[in-house]
């Protein structure tokens, strides 16, 4: 009897031992999300969809506006979360130059990522060949417009730049503002207009050109494309006034679009999600409606878009498991995870190839955006966001010294010439953010 | 003259009693006593905030001060290029120049604008008696709202649609022109600013004799000159060190101008400070952002010894 006792007792020391092995052998992952209403979203989401039971995705919610910024710090301090993210490729290559990030292309070659993503998409994560980031958040800027004041005025949506202007003349003679939105504050949104004007203005092949250092910015077609935008700014299509485009804010700005006061808004795609839950129909006190069409540009009566995203992802240097992390990114990537990503928490699509009705539930409008860019994509009707492909220090001339432009503090030539500059510095310094051959 | 020179511890030495007997051992024994009293046991109780002090001042100081001379991107390895950063701050960069004028003009504003308000403020609230705590209250109560509260609600008061330009028939926007928006950013900070003035120098009058008062009454003086005579004297070295004070914290200004214009509109109001987070987190320049950052230190310094100058000169400071 004792001996009976003593082996049921081994058997389970023997058990729980095996129990505490199997659970300590499971592995963690550590990704920061932002402490908001969609980092907590996309974060619970990713951890419940997560199939594989040998990995724990730890979340930890930062608190705070600059989540990047922080991040930036503790991985150069040894610290920081498993998967990093930063605002996009160019970000991303200062920390893979630095050496922060761990390479990944063997789990591209794993989870077969080539042919996941668009080929554009998991170019641009690439650091001399190699794949250190993987691109996030899809998004353009297009314009929004009050279908119901265009309606009530008969007012047709504009396919060319001189329809555009006609269109605004008309906007302005009803009492009404042309566009929004304000960026008071946002001080680097002033480069979605100027990535805007270089592809629909200058054309994609120009800016392309330009990007691989076969073209000075100082190029004419440059000239003119910044010179139009100057024009249109300073002539008030912003807000009715340059005051006011420098210094509202975007929630004054979006409720007077609601509410039917300013005709179109030139925003980003991020806004797809916001203008329906926020501003119009009953949330936004009105019962208008909304809808989109592209920028039109000045050389063809086709769609075209400027490309970019709003983010990357990578594994970081100090990451303990860098397969676990590799196997939650590939999750975090399906089509399945970003479908629901996008459904429940209203987040812009990963650039990954979408076969099937993906996107059954999303809104017609927004479906009609993805369904068209991608066409427009394939036919080479696409150009470039400066936050995506252009070096750090460029960029930031691009959008902070643009306003002076606006002001008049700083001429055209100038403005470009500077540009021009900075590029060539970057350029040599090798600092250009991978740009896909079209 | 030997007393003259005498150190603390010397005139300490004085103050204690003889050892106790006359043995040389004992001698030797009371001096370790001594010496480990007077000088070893004071340091072991430093020793947690000084290494904490090293730990999150000093340490990260220094390193300002390595990468300061570094082309550095803020990760990764530093570059040694000497005084490169410096030169290019005052001999190439004009934003610098520009940012730098921009703390100046503040600075003027600074010790101008809220220390009139103060003074006003507290000499009137010095004489009122029901009420007064309320008063003091209300008035300092924006002192103590973060930040982002205080310049939202500006934001809003500043608005042409429906804010104060409105009550003067004025339709711009004073945070969207290149000419107003610093003066507007810093006429909001100052009302959240002038309330923490306004309490110390009605503190500092609270220790005025107020035998002074009468003696000025009887000598026929009215309200301004009380003020003038009596009033400012007395409260005189709050008033010199907070200008100080208010000197060193105009490079020090970021968080107003960067949740109301982030530097703009066409870098109006682009200070040091913003200049500084751009290069660091934007450009990826943080070695020439702690370059910056280190001309920082240098005019607080600079102000500092005016001030040790001036107090030394025999100013009340």
């Amino acid at each position: 009897m004792l001996k009976k006792r003593m082996l049921l007792f081994a058997i389970l020391v023997l058990l729980t031992s095996l129990l505490a092995g199997a659970a300590s052998a499971q592995e963690t992952v550590t990704v920061w999300a932002a402490d908001d209403e969609t980092g907590s979203c996309w974060a619970r989401l990713l951890v419940d969809t997560f199939p594989r039971d040998d990995i724990e995705i730890e979340v930890v919610l930062q608190p705070g506006s600059s989540l990047v910024d922080a991040q930036r710090t503790a991985l150069q301090g040894g610290a920081g979360p498993d998967i990093t993210f930063s605002h996009g490729p160019s970000f991303m290559l200062e920390l893979a130059n630095a050496g922060l990030l761990l390479s990944l292309d063997h789990y591209a070659d794993e989870y077969g990522w080539d042919d996941r993503f668009a080929p554009w998409a998991l170019d641009l994560g690439r650091v001399e060949g190699s794949l250190y980031s993987l691109s996030e958040e899809l998004e353009t800027v297009i314009l929004y417009y009050n279908r119901t004041v265009f309606e009530e005025h008969g007012w047709e949506t504009p396919k060319t730049m001189d329809e555009l202007y006609a269109l605004a003349d008309a906007i302005r003679e009803a009492g009404l503002v042309v566009m929004g939105p304000a960026f008071g504050e946002c001080a680097p949104c002033y480069e979605w207009a100027v990535s805007v004007f270089f592809t629909h203005h200058a054309g994609p092949e120009k800016t392309y050109e330009a990007l691989t250092g076969q073209r000075p910015w100082t190029d004419p077609a440059f000239v003119e494309a910044i010179t139009a935008l100057k024009d249109i700014v300073q002539d008030g299509w912003y807000m009715g006034g340059i005051d006011l485009f420098f210094s509202d804010t975007f929630q004054q700005a979006h409720s007077l679009f609601g509410a039917g006061e300013i005709a179109m808004s030139f925003e980003g795609t991020w806004m797809l999600d916001n203008y329906q839950r926020d501003y119009f129909g009953e949330p936004g006190g009105n019962e208008n409606e909304w809808d989109w069409f592209a920028f039109p540009t000045t050389f063809s009566e086709e769609p075209h878009f400027v490309i970019g995203v709003g983010s990357s992802w990578g594994i970081s240097r100090w990451a303990p498991n860098p397969d676990a992390a590799a196997a939650v990114l590939d999750h975090y990537y399906s089509t399945s995870y970003q479908a629901e990503s996008h459904g429940a928490c209203g987040n812009a699509p990963a650039p990954l190839i979408y076969e099937g009705d993906v996107f059954a539930n999303a809104d017609p409008r927004e479906a009609r955006l993805y369904q068209e860019f991608g066409q427009a994509s394939a036919a080479g009707n696409y150009g470039y966001t400066s936050w995506s492909f252009w070096p750090a220090r460029t960029n930031v001339w691009l959008w902070e010294q643009i306003t002076r432009v606006y002001d008049d503090q700083l001429s055209v030539e100038d403005y470009l010439a500077g540009m021009q500059k900075e590029f060539e510095e970057e350029f040599a310094e090798g600092l250009i953010p991978p740009i896909p051959a079209r | 003259m030997a007393a003259d020179n005498a150190t603390p511890l010397d005139s300490r030495s004085a103050q204690m009693p003889n050892p106790p007997g006359r043995k040389s051992k004992r001698k030797r024994q009371w001096t370790r006593y001594r010496l480990m009293r007077y000088y070893v046991v004071p340091w072991l109780f430093l020793i947690p905030i000084l290494g904490l002090h090293a730990f999150v001042v000093v340490i990260p100081a220094l390193q300002g001060v390595y990468y300061s001379f570094t082309d550095w991107s803020g990760i990764g390895e530093a570059k040694f290029i000497g005084l490169r950063n410096f030169e290019e701050m005052f001999f190439e960069d004009q934003s610098y120049i520009d940012a730098l004028s921009r703390n100046v003009q503040w600075m003027l504003f600074f010790v101008s604008v809220p220390f009139a308000f103060a003074l006003f403020g507290s000499s009137l609230l010095a004489k009122v008696r029901r009420g007064a705590m309320f008063y003091r209250t209300a008035l300092f109560m924006p002192f103590i709202l973060p930040s982002i509260v205080t310049a939202t609600i500006w934001r809003y008061l500043y608005n042409p649609r429906f804010g104060l330009p409105t009550l003067v028939g004025y339709d711009k926007a004073l945070l969207g022109q290149s000419d107003t928006a610093l003066w507007a950013i810093a006429f909001a900070d100052n009302w959240h600013f002038w309330g923490f003035l306004m309490v110390l120098f009605l503190t500092a009058m609270q220790g005025i004799d107020p035998v002074l008062y009468d003696a000025a009454k009887v000598d026929g003086a009215n309200r301004w000159r009380e003020f003038w005579h009596v009033t400012l004297p007395g409260i005189r070295p709050v008033v010199l060190f907070m200008m100080m004070m208010v000197m060193i914290w105009a490079f020090l200004v970021f968080d107003y101008i960067f949740i109301l214009t982030g530097g703009g509109p066409a870098g109006a109001t682009e200070v040091l400070g913003i200049d500084i987070y751009k290069n660091a987190f934007q450009r990826f320049e943080a070695g020439y952002a702690a370059a910056q950052g280190m001309t920082i230190c240098v005019f607080a310094g600079l102000i500092v010894c005016v001030f040790a100058f001036l107090r030394k000169r025999g100013w009340d400071i």
